[in-house]
């Protein structure tokens, strides 16, 4: 038989070529949060920055369980008096508990770490003057940052951390400020027994300071962190961000008159840091406004009052920098501000009423390239007879970088004292902004709950 | 009727002092060809020359001119004095003609109708020495004798050929032609103009013959340094730069466009590297004649197009046919790489002719006695090898490494090379990285081979891996001290693969070849990473794995490796029964089966093997192989082996869809090697470098050269070698699920393929290159040798550390861990990437691998590792859970198991600046950060290669609870699970499974309830005050019973290669006849 040398040889170059082409262009990297579940999934609540009835925020956790089964909850209260409370509730299907970790241990402020049972329970941390509530976390974080604390005569910065596992953590906090970059010494290899809880008084070290921006470092294990601010009596309950974004979004930002708005920046970089922050408004348009950020330094980008930008109601700000940047909203009415984290796009959140107040303004933006598909959801609440009652279903398109309002999908006001808003759409496109009723409108904010 | 010959006018030109212009007249006048006049061409000289030539000849005209405008230019005022002539025979001044020379070359002339006649050129001297028969030249116009340096006239040049050239001295030109072709171009007045006038006349379409008969004695005093050339523009000058832009003119307008581009780029490429070179060497004239005859070129560019023109309209001959009258390749390259091989760089240099070669050249002739190709090749046929110089380098390659003291000194340097890299192994305390874990006593490993438990994962009844077997059996040869076999792996399983790679090639290529495949086997980086990551299985594959591939190309008849057919049958238990089909095949899968033994992906190898040269078969058939049939052999192979291998096949069979993970554990994809590493044949940091390339691009570089026989094997190399390296790239990007065969033992027949091209390629340089002409093949074998001596470079420095690079310490040996003597017991959960954990387990997701060691490090009861993982999913399910974000109490789901410790491995062995340097290959981010929000996890040590969790709920592998109470507390000593026990209460055990074990107090075993779990519980008696309580292992010996049938069959195997046939005697009484078995 006659040999055919040559087409064997271009099989085995074709072999070799293709794998090597192959390989090159799938090039796996270590996977890093690809299977781990969302908050709503979590089998453990992490809720810090509650404080005693002399601190800034006094109140309670409200545990909520929306799953269709029961749940225990195993609980551990941890004081910075290095006192704790261990306990467990059972929580009934679709039912609501709170709990006040000043009733259960001394000392001045509080961590509270639930272990559930399952999956379907979620927590909030409400102020027991009923202005500024934040969601609990499910997990500790390696980095945390938050920016526009203020310690000035008037204002008080706390950082009140929770170590939710039986790891002895070590942090440490470095501080941005207009004035640049400091990492003083006695905020430097901090320790957090396990299950314990620390506070760091921003003021001991950053004395009469605006916008102070603020970033810790977990050397060793996990910690659940909250900025608490107390701003001439006003509280704010700080999520921090685990790392510099490049974009970040705040859907409602009033642009009222008397009213305040600042959107409050932190370059953590060694390079200076352009800022652009894009203003849209329902009916007139506005020319973004770029700042440039010094290395480690702080800036601000002031909305309301702002001449370039007209008093219409709800503004949503698009944040961009060219490299990451930590951005914060500092709202207020020229008396007092209260600091938000900017939300994390999700694909799915719910609005709940949980300090009895009701909303202003329930917005929500796409903050995709791509129209996204929203299944909005009211949601009446548990009855002692029964579970939730699923009411009206609204389903609408949103175009990219749009903004709704959430309450204009229904024909009549959300009842918020016997029902809850649940939102979603296929990809973690979603950036809600949620406000608390005040005059002038706009001047508090609250985070919404992640999933569930 | 005319019958007068016809008219020859010998032009005679005569330069400077002319010394043998007197012999030369003296031998025209004497010519006995009647019709010839000669004519004296006086090159500017003075009337001295009318004097001398009056003395000799008066008849004999002489013209002077008034300067010396060259030979060509002389000739054509000669031509233009001259009518009638049918020829002219243009003469330098220092030749002496035979009688007949002239009658001879008419002649042939007219018999061949030659428009160029050129006669045998003897030199001046001594007329037995040939200096030329003619010339060639290839297609830049280098000139290339057809007679060697000093070839000695015995006649054997005596035929009348074309050639290309007639060189300068004594031509005798057609007097048509020579006016068509517009006489001699006054641009080459000298060193040059034959080859132009010969490359113009065969473009024109007449032929140019040697006429041997004819003889003349040329004492070529230019040449020979006696004279300068004094022409006018040439003073100057040298010969080389003469020599130079002569041949750049030529080749510049003797090709049509296309060719002349093509051509000019190549020169331009050869002129380059030889420029580089003579500026390295300080060569400053030839670097100057080279760039001399470029500029000299440019500066007569209109000459040159003006010169295009005038051949293009005398042009017959296409360049196609031209190119079939010249010699092929570049002469002048391939005479530098000739002489570079042969007598060094500062010979190769000088490419150009000088006297002292020629005494060389005799030297050499006298030494000559054997070649390499006389010492490694049978089919050597010198006498056949035409006799030229331009072939001469392949009758005298190198004698490097021919000779048997050579080769034989080779390898023991080479061993000794090794002997010294491996000096620190011999002593140093083995760290626990890849397979090193500490083995047990001899005794202990035989009874791991037959136990009815084992504390794998969680435990597991399955029986024990064979691998403790054959470890324990090997123990037996080094009477006990089973930790001197890791050690003998380590330092002696590379060389035993040389050894194998040798004996692979035997018959197949020279020794030569065979030494040279053996270290780049030792050298190629899969030894030295096995070594290095203290993979004592896939070091076991390294040194078997050539003499399986032996057997099987045996067996499949690869050809070359059958050299006799089997014996008849015989019946089993015959001592020549091993020689048959059938005990070939046996000896063969018994070494798969001891290889497989310790890394199952052996069997694997097997199959590659087969499917390739299948493969290549089908590509390339084999003439008149006979083989076996490659699906029935592999198909018998595994059969067998699975009965050899009882134990593990049984496990396999019930490890349901872990079974493909008895080959190996997916990698994380993240840290597998590139398709770059793997085209190396590199997993860890030797050969990581480009010089990892090297003997890959030399096993290339043998597929490209080799030829007949060598081909075939070739291929079926090049074949085995790419579905290997397909199949690596595969599973290191975990794309074909949980059948991830060890990546190690993969490349371990990547590496044998590698080594075997190698040889072949060697012999390839030996035996194929000889027979073609210069072209991409010497070009691709001066890089493939280039790779091949680059490569020793690394291996040398490979022996530095003394240890191969294996680490001084490890990850696993410096972590403080809860003592041994911690009541209850405890587990050390350990995870990580499978191919850095110092014990096998099982997969728990592409990169992490589960296992566990129990009270402390890993040791000889953990070696092996079923693929079932059977109760032990619990551990995996409770990971997966963690990581996928569904628990944060991690702790107490492994406390059941008495986990009292995670250690999560990133590297195999702490990185030591200046000491130790180890390939990190991280766990997944989502492990640690799952392990690091667990709420019962502290997390205790973390460094750049490891991560250590300790469980705060771990109550001990044996735990009591009092009744009514929840709480665990650790029972019994560590050592043997027995000791006092309280009455009343609840003992726990996490061991499985939990019908193997038995609680018993004071020698009364107690109830065993499960609950639903996997843990068994034990209720004691609450009646006496004071008892104590022992778990004992009650298991009927299934696992023993296994074991031992398959030891049996090992033996009666064994006793069937003739042992027993030649213990006949003890049963019979009589000694057997000797009989010769021809194996």
């Amino acid at each position: 038989m006659r040999r055919r040398p040559i087409p064997l040889v271009i099989v085995l170059a074709a072999l070799l070529v293709g794998s090597a082409l192959v390989s090159s262009i799938a090039r796996p990297v270590n996977p890093f949060f690809e299977v781990a579940g969302t908050n709503a999934e979590s089998t453990a609540l992490y809720c810090a920055g509650l404080t005693d009835a002399k601190g800034a925020a006094f109140g309670h956790v409200a545990f909520e369980n929306t799953s269709d089964a029961r749940r225990t909850l195993a609980l551990r209260v941890s004081s910075d008096a290095k006192t704790s409370w261990t306990g467990s509730i059972v929580l009934a299907a679709h039912t609501r508990t709170l709990l006040t970790p000043s009733t259960l241990v001394k000392g001045q402020n509080y961590g509270v770490a639930a272990e559930i049972s399952g999956t379907g329970v979620v927590g909030e941390v409400v102020t027991t003057d009923r202005r500024a509530e934040l969601p609990c976390v499910d997990e500790g974080q390696q980095s945390w940052y938050a920016t526009g604390f203020d310690t000035r005569v008037g204002s008080s910065a706390t950082l009140n951390i929770l170590n939710p596992t039986a790891t002895p953590a070590v942090f440490s906090v470095s501080i941005y400020s207009s004035a640049g970059f400091s990492a003083p010494a006695p905020f430097q290899g901090l320790s957090v027994a396990p299950h314990g809880e620390v506070t760091v008084n921003l003021g001991d070290q950053i004395v009469n300071t605006t916008n102070v921006g603020v970033r810790v470092k977990v050397l060793r294990g996990a910690l659940a962190v909250t900025g608490v601010e107390d701003s001439n009596g006003t509280t704010s309950l700080v999520a921090g961000s685990p790392a510099p974004t490049p974009t970040s979004w705040f859907s409602s930002v009033t642009t009222v008159n008397g009213a305040t708005a600042q959107v409050r920046l932190a370059n953590p970089h060694n390079t200076t840091t352009s800022v652009t922050v894009k203003v849209s408004l329902a009916h007139f348009a506005v020319t973004p406004q770029t700042v440039q950020l010094a290395p480690f330094s702080t800036g601000i980008v002031t909305i309301t009052p702002n001449p370039a930008i007209a008093p219409d109601a709800y503004a949503t700000l698009k944040v961009s920098a060219s490299q990451g940047v930590v951005a914060d909203l500092a709202v207020g009415d020229g008396s007092y501000q209260q600091l938000s984290a900017p939300p994390t796009p999700v694909r799915t959140f719910t609005v709940e009423d949980f300090n009895g107040r009701g909303f202003d303004a329930t917005r929500v933006t796409n903050i995709s390239d791509q129209p996204a598909t929203l299944s909005v959801a009211w949601v009446r609440l548990a009855t002692t007879s029964g579970g939730p009652i699923s009411g009206a279903t609204v389903k609408t398109t949103l175009a990219p970088g749009a903004t709704i309002s959430l309450s204009s999908l229904f024909t009549a006001a959300p009842a918020w004292n016997v029902g809850k808003i649940v939102v979603s759409t296929r990809r973690p496109v979603l950036v809600a902004g949620l406000t608390l009723p005040t005059r002038p409108a706009g001047s508090l904010v609250v985070a919404p709950l992640n999933g569930r | 009727m005319d019958t007068r010959a016809p008219a020859v006018v010998a032009v005679v030109v005569t330069t400077g002092p002319g010394p043998g212009l007197e012999a030369t007249v003296a031998s025209l006048v004497t010519q006995d060809y009647g019709e010839l006049s000669v004519l004296v061409v006086a090159n500017g000289e003075s009337d001295t020359v009318a004097a001398r030539v009056a003395a000799v000849a008066p008849q004999v005209f002489v013209r002077i001119l008034e300067e010396n405008r060259g030979f060509a230019v002389a000739c054509n005022e000669a031509v233009r004095m001259v009518d009638g002539a049918a020829f002219f025979l243009f003469c330098h001044d220092d030749v002496r003609l035979e009688a007949n020379a002239v009658s001879l070359m008419v002649e042939t002339a007219y018999r061949t109708n030659a428009g160029v006649v050129t006669p045998k050129v003897v030199a001046y001297d001594d007329p037995l020495i040939l200096v030329h028969v003619g010339q060639t030249c290839d297609r830049f116009g280098v000139v290339r004798e057809r007679v060697e340096l000093g070839e000695i006239d015995h006649g054997q040049q005596d035929l009348e050929r074309d050639v290309f050239v007639a060189p300068g001295g004594v031509t005798l030109v057609r007097t048509d032609l020579f006016t068509t072709l517009r006489g001699f171009d006054p641009l080459i007045p000298v060193l040059g103009e034959d080859l132009d006038l010969c490359w113009r006349a065969q473009l024109a379409g007449a032929r140019v013959v040697v006429a041997p008969l004819a003889k003349v004695a040329h004492r070529e005093t230019i040449a020979a340094n006696e004279r300068a050339v004094t022409a006018v523009g040439t003073r100057r000058a040298s010969r080389q730069d003469l020599q130079r832009r002569h041949q750049l003119l030529v080749v510049a307008t003797g090709w049509n466009r296309r060719n002349t581009l093509w051509t000019l780029v190549l020169l331009a490429l050869l002129d380059s590297a030889e420029l580089a070179l003579a500026l390295v060497g300080r060569d400053l004239d030839r670097a100057g004649a080279i760039l001399g005859s470029w500029r000299w070129a440019l500066k007569h560019r209109r000459r040159v197009l003006e010169r295009r023109r005038e051949i293009h309209a005398l042009r017959v001959l296409d360049d196609g046919d031209l190119r079939r009258l010249q010699v092929a390749g570049a002469s002048r390259l391939k005479q530098f790489f000739v002489t570079l091989l042969r007598e060094g760089y500062d010979r190769a240099r000088g490419i150009l002719p000088t006297e002292a070669r020629v005494a060389d050249v005799v030297d050499d002739d006298e030494t000559s006695g054997v070649g390499f190709a006389a010492a490694f090749s049978e089919v050597e046929e010198f006498d056949e090898i035409p006799r030229s110089e331009t072939l001469a380098w392949r009758r005298r390659p190198s004698r490097l490494l021919t000779s048997f003291r050579a080769q034989a000194l080779f390898v023991a340097l080479v061993a000794l090379g090794w002997l010294i890299g491996a000096r620190n192994l011999v002593a140093m305390p083995l760290p626990l990285v890849g397979r090193l874990a500490p083995l047990d006593s001899w005794w202990s490993t035989w009874r791991h081979f037959f136990a009815s438990w084992s504390p794998n994962g969680v435990g597991t009844g399955t029986p024990g891996m064979p691998g403790y077997g054959v470890l324990a059996f090997a123990g037996t040869f080094v009477f006990g001290r089973m930790g001197v076999l890791p050690r003998l792996a380590l330092i002696f399983a590379v060389p035993l693969g040389a050894w194998a790679m040798a004996r692979l090639l035997k018959g197949r290529v020279s020794n030569r070849a065979r030494v040279l495949a053996a270290v780049a086997y030792a050298a190629l980086p899969v030894g030295l990473n096995a070594i290095a990551q203290g993979r004592v299985d896939t070091l076991v594959v390294v040194a078997g794995l050539p003499f399986v591939v032996r057997r099987l190309f045996e067996l499949l008849d690869v050809p070359g490796y059958r050299a006799h057919p089997y014996d008849d049958p015989l019946p089993f238990g015959h001592r020549g029964w091993r020689t048959t089909l059938a005990g070939q095949r046996m000896v063969l899968i018994m070494i798969v089966a001891v290889m497989s033994a310790m890394a199952p992906a052996t069997l694997l190898l097997v199959g590659l093997v087969v499917v390739g040269v299948a493969l290549a078969r089908w590509f390339e058939p084999d003439e008149g192989s006979h083989h076996y049939g490659s699906l029935r052999l592999f198909g018998g192979i595994c059969f067998n082996v699975a009965v050899f291998l009882l134990p593990m096949t049984i496990d396999v069979v019930f490890a349901g869809r872990r079974a493909p993970s008895v080959f190996g554990l997916a990698r994380g994809p993240w840290s597998t090697p590139t398709f770059s590493d793997l085209a190396r044949g590199v997993d860890g940091s030797f050969g990581s470098s480009w010089w990892g390339w090297l003997l890959p691009i030399s096993a290339v570089a043998a597929l490209l050269l080799a030829r007949g026989p060598r081909r075939a094997l070739a291929t079926k190399a090049a074949t085995i070698a790419t579905l290997t390296l397909v199949l690596a790239t595969l599973v290191a990007h975990h794309w074909l699920g949980n059948f991830a065969p060890d990546l190690d033992v993969l490349l371990a027949l990547y590496a044998t393929m590698i080594a075997l091209l190698v040889g072949v390629g060697v012999s390839a340089l030996e035996s194929d290159l000889r027979d073609v002409g210069f072209g991409w093949r010497q070009l691709t074998a001066v890089a493939g040798l280039a790779s091949l001596l680059l490569a020793s470079f690394p291996f040398a420095v490979a022996l530095a550390s003394g240890r191969f690079d294996l680490p001084t310490t490890s990850v696993a040996s410096s972590l403080a861990t809860p003592g041994p003597n911690a009541p209850g017991g405890y587990r050390v959960l350990w995870l990580g990437d499978p191919s850095i954990l110092p014990l096998p387990g099982w997969s728990v997701a592409p990169g992490l691998e589960a296992a566990t060691s129990m009270n402390g490090l890993p040791g000889g009861a953990t070696l092996f590792s079923p693929p079932d993982s059977g109760t032990s999913d619990v551990i995996i399910q409770a990971l997966q859970t963690a990581i996928a974000g569904r628990t944060v109490r991690l702790g107490s789901l492994l406390a059941a198991a008495g986990i009292s410790t995670i250690v999560v491995m990133n590297a195999a062995a702490p990185e030591l600046p200046g000491v130790q340097q180890v390939p990190l290959r991280p766990a997944p981010r989502t492990l640690v950060t799952a392990l690091t929000n667990q709420s019962d996890l502290a997390l205790e040590l973390q460094t750049a290669s490891v991560e250590v969790f300790t469980n705060s709920l771990f109550h001990g592998i044996v735990a009591s609870t009092p009744p009514g109470s929840t709480t665990l507390t650790p029972l019994f000593s560590a050592a043997s699970f027995a000791g006092a026990v309280t009455p009343g209460v609840s003992v726990v055990a996490g061991l499985a499974p939990a019908g193997a074990f038995a609680l018993d107090v004071d020698g009364h075993a107690t109830p065993r309830a499960t609950f639903g779990s996997w843990t068994p519980y034990y209720q004691v008696p609450s009646s006496p005050t004071s008892t104590s309580g022992e778990l004992v292992l009650r298991q009927f010996p299934l696992n023993g019973l296994i074991a031992l049938f398959t030891l049996s069959m090992w033996s009666v195997v064994w006793l069937g290669f003739g042992v027993v046939h030649r213990l006949e005697w003890l049963f019979t009484g009589r000694r057997p006849r000797r009989r010769r078995v021809v194996e």
